[in-house]
Formats: structure tokens, sequence, C-alpha cells
């Protein structure tokens, strides 16, 4: 079983996020179960969705304990992260430089991206659909164009832009 | 087809291809999204029916009366307070013998102040005369809204099909759904008395003593065909999906020294509890309850009476005794090798491992209390 934690603060796009990928899994033929976290949800507060994906059928029906990957929305969250050794880390960011590191980390600038193409506000760019171009990429757990399916399903208004976010996030995601 | 779906969306999906006629509720977390999705759905006229809005829990019911009683197929859901609130109108509705379907978001009653998943909420109106049905994933809340209308309309009971709070009503897993023509087949339009205009008559007048007996013993013996009615309504709805519900479900087999009982969600974390025992040889297997009323006595004593020690968790108290189920189970069955834990109330974290060490305690007479 493969568990992942989508962590960021209300207005990113946290949940649709979620649902995004838990749509990605099931279309390559996983069963798949998505949790959003739940209490006073609102924009600008901590707000972190959660998927297990397997071949066979998920019971558990508690939090995920430990995350095999963790998307980290934005940094002033990156504590509630509950990534496993030597799990990997898909950061939103730029200008990254650490000392050691004994994970496997990856960043996009989604901020930008999202921006350049008028996804959200200068305050909260709407980065769900981005860094999920850069999950695509990192994974190779579903083809891209699964991703878009995806996004087209989930994604009403400026499905277009988004798709184009995932595209540009997909192409420049790098290791750090 | 499957498709990606929460218990809520699971419920909202079941009704849009039931034929309901009316649905009054009163938004509540953990519940609104049901609600909100019928809503968008009656306007985008994918559902031909009439919402009534209401300032309160206890107006919904009492509008699903009165819908109910002129013959509309009706439909109504809510949570925790707000099914509180409802209390005194649910009796009325299964004391007319009114088909009315509910959906009750399992949540935590205050105070504290809690949303998150707690069944104490429906299981404290086990008493009111509903059938009650617990989902243990979206599919089983899926299937059981749509064969709680077949059930409600040919035993004229009304019917709460119950789903836990958030790990049930918000997670979201592949659910197959089913074709408006294909449930249309399980769910004709049935002849019941109905108000008539032409024919009026009163519902709920004065019953002296004699009469309130014979009422009341007459309902308690027709809520018992129910579980024959929920079998009937099973087979053919095996037909039309291939999937079969009984009452009571035993996994992997009936023949076990031990059995866990748990309902709801705690049911499908309790199978892996019960996969890893059995890794290290513990003969011990689930039960899980499907339909708490009517009672399944007779299924449950064929499952549970030549075991050694029972083990019932429950998500849920009654202050002052013991989990809710686990009294039903004792009680229910006459059985003294029953143990029951709590834990998991207010959406607090249980795991299989949880229900493995203290399964192990309860079997080793290592309890340390009530509380997991």
């Amino acid at each position: 079983m493969k568990q992942i934690g989508l962590h960021g603060r209300g207005g990113q796009g946290v949940v649709v996020a979620g649902e995004i990928l838990a749509q990605c899994y099931f279309d390559s033929g996983k069963y798949v179960q998505f949790m959003p976290s739940y209490g006073a949800e609102r924009r600008g507060s901590p707000s972190h969705s959660y998927i297990r994906t397997d071949n066979n059928k998920i019971y558990q029906r508690y939090e995920i304990e430990e995350e095999d990957i963790s998307v980290i929305f934005s940094l002033s969250v990156i504590d509630t992260a509950k990534l496993r050794e030597n799990g990997t880390l898909i950061i939103n960011g730029s200008n990254f430089k650490v000392k050691e590191k004994k994970i496997d980390i990856y960043t996009v600038d989604a901020n930008a991206i999202a921006l350049s193409l008028g996804l959200g506000s200068p305050a909260i760019p709407i980065i769900n659909t981005t860094i999920l171009g850069a999950y695509c990429k990192v994974t190779n757990d579903f083809s891209f164009d699964i991703l878009v399916n995806a996004i087209k399903s989930k994604i009403d208004k400026k499905a277009d832009l988004n798709i184009e976010g995932a595209r540009l996030a997909y192409d420049s995601v790098r290791y750090l | 087809m499957k498709k990606v779906l929460g218990g809520n969306d699971a419920v909202s999906q079941a009704v849009s291809v039931c034929d309901v006629e009316v649905i009054s509720a009163y938004p509540i977390t953990p519940q609104t999204s049901i609600i909100e999705k019928i809503a968008d759905l009656i306007y985008a006229k994918q559902i031909n029916a009439q919402f009534i809005k209401v300032e309160s829990e206890h107006s919904a019911m009492a509008a699903c009366i009165g819908a109910s009683i002129a013959g509309s197929r009706t439909f109504t859901a809510t949570s925790s307070q707000g099914l509180l609130l409802m209390h005194e109108v649910l009796h009325w509705a299964s004391g007319a013998r009114l088909p009315i379907v509910l959906a009750n978001a399992n949540r935590a009653i205050a105070p504290g102040w809690n949303i998150w998943a707690e069944a104490t909420d429906s299981l404290s109106q086990r008493d009111t005369g509903w059938v009650q049905l617990y989902a243990a994933n979206s599919q089983e809340v899926y299937d059981f809204i749509i064969m709680a209308f077949a059930v409600a309309e040919r035993a004229l009971f009304p019917v709460m099909v119950c789903l836990d709070g958030f790990l049930l009503t918000h997670t979201k897993e592949p659910v197959e759904i089913l074709e408006h023509e294909t449930v249309k087949q399980l769910l004709p339009k049935i002849k019941r008395d109905t108000l008539d205009p032409a024919n009026p008559k009163a519902y709920g007048a004065l019953a002296f003593p004699k009469d309130y007996y014979i009422i009341k013993k007459g309902q308690h013996l027709d809520m018992l065909k129910v579980l024959d009615i929920f079998d009937n309504v099973s087979l053919e709805f095996e037909k039309i999906t291939n999937r079969h519900y009984n009452p009571v479900e035993v996994y992997p087999k009936p023949d076990s020294q031990y059995s866990i009982v748990a309902l709801g969600t705690l049911s499908q974390t309790a199978r892996l509890a019960v996969d890893n025992l059995r890794k290290d040889d513990i003969d011990v297997n689930l039960v899980k309850i499907n339909m708490l009323r009517p009672f399944p006595q007779q299924l449950l004593k064929q499952l549970l009476s030549d075991k050694k020690l029972i083990v019932v968790f429950d998500r849920d108290i009654s202050h002052g005794k013991s989990g809710i189920v686990k009294d039903e189970i004792a009680g229910g069955l006459d059985l003294c090798n029953v143990v029951g834990f709590v834990g998991g109330l207010g959406g607090d974290k249980i795991t299989e491992s949880t229900i493995a060490n203290a399964f192990l305690d309860a079997k080793n007479a290592q309890i340390k209390g009530l509380f997991l």
C-alpha cells in the first residue's frame, strides 16, 4: 500500500488536489481511498488530505500514520507531514539549499507557475493542479494523460489553464 | 459503472435514482453535503422532487411525516444534535407506519462540541421504532439507501441508514453505481393507506390503554417481520447487482473459537485485526452487524452461541453501563461470555493493532478497563 499526504493551507486547493490524485489512481486501475482533513477548515488555516492506494481493497478506517510521499503546498506546514524514513518529499518552492538530506526531495515553483496562468491570487495562488504535474513526473505512477482527464473531470472553470500549469510543473520539477 | 464517491456522495447518488418525491432537511456537519448535492440535483432537474426548507430538524421530520402520509416517497438526512432534536417526531413517524428513509451521519454528541465520528447519536434512537442499518463503506451506503426504500415501503416502517461522520461521509472510494431503470425494478410504487381528501380521516388519535396496547404489540410483531422482508429485498437486490447483504455478516467463516463484533467503519478496521490475529494462529472471526433494529437475534445466536469468548467494540457509550452494541449482544442473546471495549469516541483513532491488542487482553483475561 502507498500512503500519500498533501499539506498546505485553506485556499491552495489541497482537498481538490487529493480528489484529483485519487481519481488518477482509480483511473489507473488501483483501489483508492481519499480522506480530507476535517475540522474547522477555512482560508489560510492548515489543510491536509490523505490518500491510500493499493492493488487490493482498502479496509483501514483511520487517518494515515506514515506517509510514503508528502506533498508540501506551503513550507509553513511542513512539520505536519508524517513522512516515513526514506520517503519522498515534493515541495512547492524555489531557491532551496539543504545542508544534508536523508530523503529524496523534489521542488517545483508551483506558486510562480500558477500565478503566471492567473490561477488564484498573489496572496493565495491555487496550485493544486500544478503541483500534481510535478507529482506525476516524480512518481511515474500514472501517465500525464490520466492526470489531464482527472483534472477535466474535477475542474469546471479554467480546466485548460490548470492542465497547462500541470504541464509546466511536469517539465520543471527538479531533484534537490 | 464505478465512481470514486464519499459516503455522502453515495447517499445523494442513491437518492437520485430512487424516484424520491419529497425531501425535507436541515443542514448539519457532517451531513450537509448530502442535502446540498440533492438540492443541486433537484435544480438541475435530475431529481424530480420537492425540497421543503425548514428551520429545524424537528420541523424537517414533521414535514417528512406530512409528505409521507400524503403518499410521497420521502427522504431526509441529519446527524447528532439534529437527530436528537428529531427524537420525539421519530416516534410519530414509526407509529404512523410511514416508510420514510433517513440518512444519519454518525457524529458525537455535545458537550464538548465535537463534529467527528461516534455512533451514540443513532444508537440512542434504537427504541424509536425505526429500522436501523449501519454501513461500513461507501458501497454499502449506496446499496443500503436503495434497499432502505424497498424495505420501508414493504414493511411500512421508517428506515435509518447510518454512516460514520468523516470516516465514511467524507472518505472517498470506488463505488459501483446503478442505472435509474435498474433501481426501478426494486422500487415499484406500492399502494398504501394515505391521505385522501375524498375520504377524510385522522392520524395519531387518542388510544385508550386496551387499544394502545394492541397497536404497540402489532408494531413490535410487524417489526420482527422486517428481517424476512430485508432478506427478500436483499435477494432481489442481488439479482440486479450481484451484491448480497445479510442483517449480520461473518468474516472469514462462521466456525471459530472466538468472535470480534463491531458495526460501521469499525468493522472494516476490525477485519484487518482478524486477519492479523489469524496469521498468529488465533481462531477468531469478525461478526459485522448491518442491521441493529429489528435485532437479528436468531442469526446472531447461530453465529455467537458456541464461542469461548465474544469481544465487542463500540464507538459509542451508554454512560454508567457500557458500549451500547456490547449491551445489545450480551443482553439480546443472554450470553455471559461477552467483553466490551469502548473507543474512538468523538472521532478518536482506532487501528487494527488497537483492536487486536484489546482482543488479546480479553482473551488472556488481562482487561485493564472498559476504555481502549
